[in-house]
């Protein structure tokens, strides 16, 4: 098996090129994604029999609460990988997840309370999964606040994808406890919201927002690592020539 | 070798034994506060005390960490140990044995004096007490990880909270609840367990990260 | 007698943040031979020395210990090293002795000597059971070098060793050093002052970005 393109993944100069050639096609597919899962999803599919048109606010609130998790996860691989393989390049990809994440989980809390004030009559309760995702954005947070809080960049680096591998292997853990709790502590009545067996109809899309919203997570992360990339290889000679340019 | 490193943590902390009672202070202190901010009545008092307990014993031990980190790492002791071929999981591990030892167990035997204050019914201070011993080894060695990434930092000290506390949710989770099982007179295995259970695993993975962030911060 | 080693940097780079330190540093090392290595304020000597011990990674280069690569494999060298830097490594709230009989615990004794001897020699024969906080800062900086007595390194690594001390105690370091490489040790030091041993010493120049 040929493993040079995962040693050209660690090449700055090469990645910043790449990214910079796919770029505009990426987004041009989010955006026809997202079009065509938004068109289809808020107008076209049927609402839902119990909560009308307001049951279609899941299809911003269940992609953005699965990209929370999964820009997570490849936070923390990124990160892994760059420990384990010395590779600057994942760490760039690494610490350009964070902010993405926290913005998805971000949009998903909002949402999910947008949701519940109808629905709920308030619009925060304790509920396992809102709860998950608050602690999830702390841990977003922990994670930023840790990479800008140390000086010399390469220990950052590396303290912060520690924090990342320390936070996944937690996340299934916590998750599993606040199901737990929650089960206990809330009426049963809430349970109404877990979504029945999806009808066919709602389900395509959102898995066309799903898929769109994971193209809008590259879309955003290329910009981030191109950035990151130009701002920590700053010295380097191709850098150079490409800001003269 | 952690027999060494013990005995040094040891009589490290008999030489400032005075700095031993600050946690416990302050657990008193916090928990006496939350009657004033909510109400005096023994009902709710009863109520909420699992929940304040467990929550000032966390905090509590997060306080406690940072004479045991940042002497060492500040006079230069953690190089020192590190040159000598001292795993650095092992000496987050020593260090996390001394902090349970001479942290968390004076605060569980002070919480039964919480509890009577806080008018914890009776039969939820075996509860409290056997989730606390459970739980706080765990309390530490997770503090353990996040003092050893900020142990580097000058201003370490709120972002340890923001770091350790979302990741303290189960252990939270599962000790309050034991204890409010108990106070409604009904079994509590199964959150022991599950307290159990994540003990055994952050003794397995907590040094290995912890000495892991902890060759990081020397490197500043 | 001592066991025999071999240090070898080959084509070492470091950077501090964005700035460039060295690059292309070459040295090597074996029994008996001293290196000092020389350079202005900031051009990476304290550096150099906590790259060679493990604390911060090389951008390039290699640097090779008894023939196995540093990055990979530490164990034999941190048996065999013994590094004083800057920070002095020992507790302010435990006696001179406690700090000493500490160290010898985790890295072995030499038999050249016991403690009470080590303390003599060093010149602080009366402090042993003193607390280190109550002595002055050449006074624990003795205490370290104390070390060099009691432990069993064949490679010392001393960033600025002569730091603080006074005549004698200078005079001393530059015998203990002389006999230490005449008995076949090797010593890699940092030092802004001419130092006379009975052996030749090699050295490196840092200079700022590059060699």
């Amino acid at each position: 098996m040929n493993w040079s393109w995962f040693f050209k993944l660690g090449s700055p100069k090469w990645f910043y090129q790449m990214a910079g050639r796919w770029q505009p096609w990426i987004w041009a597919l989010t955006f026809i994604g997202l079009a065509t899962g938004c068109v289809w999803g808020l107008a076209i599919a049927p609402a839902d029999y119990y909560q009308g048109d307001l049951q279609r606010i899941m299809y911003i609130h269940v992609p953005a609460a699965y990209l929370s998790m999964f820009v997570y996860v490849v936070m923390a691989v990124a990160g892994a990988i760059g420990i384990i393989w010395r590779m600057k390049m994942a760490y760039y990809v690494s610490m350009s997840c964070s902010p993405i994440g926290a913005a998805f989980t971000f949009l998903a809390l909002v949402t999910g309370s947008l949701w519940g004030k109808p629905t709920w009559g308030t619009y925060w309760v304790f509920d396992a999964r809102l709860t998950s995702e608050l602690i999830l954005l702390f841990l977003y947070l922990g994670h930023m606040a840790l990479f800008n809080a140390i000086e010399d960049r390469k220990n950052a680096d590396r303290a912060a994808a520690v924090l990342a591998i320390v936070g996944i292997v937690n996340i299934p853990i916590i998750h599993f406890s606040v199901e737990w709790w929650n089960s206990l502590h809330q009426p049963a009545s809430l349970s109404k919201l877990e979504k029945p067996s999806i009808d066919q109809s709602m389900l395509w899309p959102l898995l066309i927002m799903i898929v769109s919203f994971k193209l809008l997570f590259v879309s955003l992360l290329f910009p981030y690592v191109r950035n990151h990339t130009l701002w920590r290889e700053k010295d380097s000679q191709w850098v150079q020539q490409e800001v003269e340019q | 070798m952690i027999l060494t490193l013990l005995k040094r943590e040891i009589r490290l902390i008999n030489r400032k034994r005075s700095e031993l009672l600050n946690p416990i202070v302050f657990f008193i202190l916090v928990t006496v506060l939350f009657p004033f901010g909510v109400s005096p009545e023994p009902a709710l008092l009863q109520q909420i005390a699992p929940g304040v307990i467990w929550v000032c014993a966390l905090l509590s031990v997060l306080l406690s960490l940072d004479s045991l980190y940042r002497d060492d790492f500040d006079d230069g002791s953690l190089v020192q140990l590190l040159m000598a071929g001292v795993a650095p999981g092992l000496i987050v591990l020593a260090k996390s044995m001394c902090n349970w030892l001479f942290t968390a167990i004076p605060l569980i035997i002070v919480s039964p004096l919480i509890g009577i204050m806080l008018n914890l019914s009776d039969s939820a201070f075996w509860a409290m007490v056997v989730s606390l011993l459970l739980g706080t080894p765990s309390v530490c060695l997770i503090a353990a990880i996040g003092m050893s990434l900020t142990v580097g930092l000058r201003k370490g000290g709120i972002l340890l909270a923001l770091l350790v506390l979302p990741l303290y949710v189960p252990i939270l989770i599962f000790g309050a609840m034991a204890v409010n099982a108990a106070t409604m007179g009904q079994s509590y295995s199964g959150q022991l367990l599950f307290l159990a259970a994540i003990l055994v695993f952050t003794v397995s993975m907590a040094p290995w990260a912890a000495g892991a962030a902890l060759k990081i911060s020397v490197s500043e | 007698m001592k066991s025999s080693f071999s240090l070898i940097g080959e084509q070492l780079a470091l950077f501090r943040g964005d700035r460039l330190l060295f690059k292309q540093c070459n040295f090597d090392l074996s029994n008996g031979e001293t290196l000092q290595i020389k350079g202005e304020n900031g051009a990476g000597k304290t550096s150099l020395l906590r790259m060679i011990c493990g604390f911060l990674d090389p951008d390039e280069g290699k640097l090779n210990f008894n023939q196995t690569s540093l990055l990979k494999d530490r164990s034999e060298f941190y048996q065999q090293t013994l590094y004083l830097g800057h920070q002095l490594g020992i507790k302010s709230n435990l006696t001179v002795a406690e700090n000493l009989a500490f160290y010898i615990e985790i890295n072995g004794a030499s038999q050249r000597c016991d403690i009470s001897e080590a303390v003599d020699k060093v010149g602080l024969a009366g402090f042993e059971n003193q607390l280190v906080a109550h002595l002055s800062q050449g006074q624990k900086r003795r205490v370290t070098l104390a070390r060099l007595l009691l432990e069993e390194a064949v490679l010392w690594i001393l960033d600025e060793p002569f730091v603080a001390l006074d005549v004698k105690g200078q005079h001393w370091l530059q015998n203990t050093l002389g006999e230490h490489a005449k008995a076949g040790g090797g010593i890699i030091l940092t030092s802004h002052q001419a130092i006379e041993l009975e052996v030749p010493i090699k050295s490196l120049t840092l200079q700022g970005g590059g060699q």
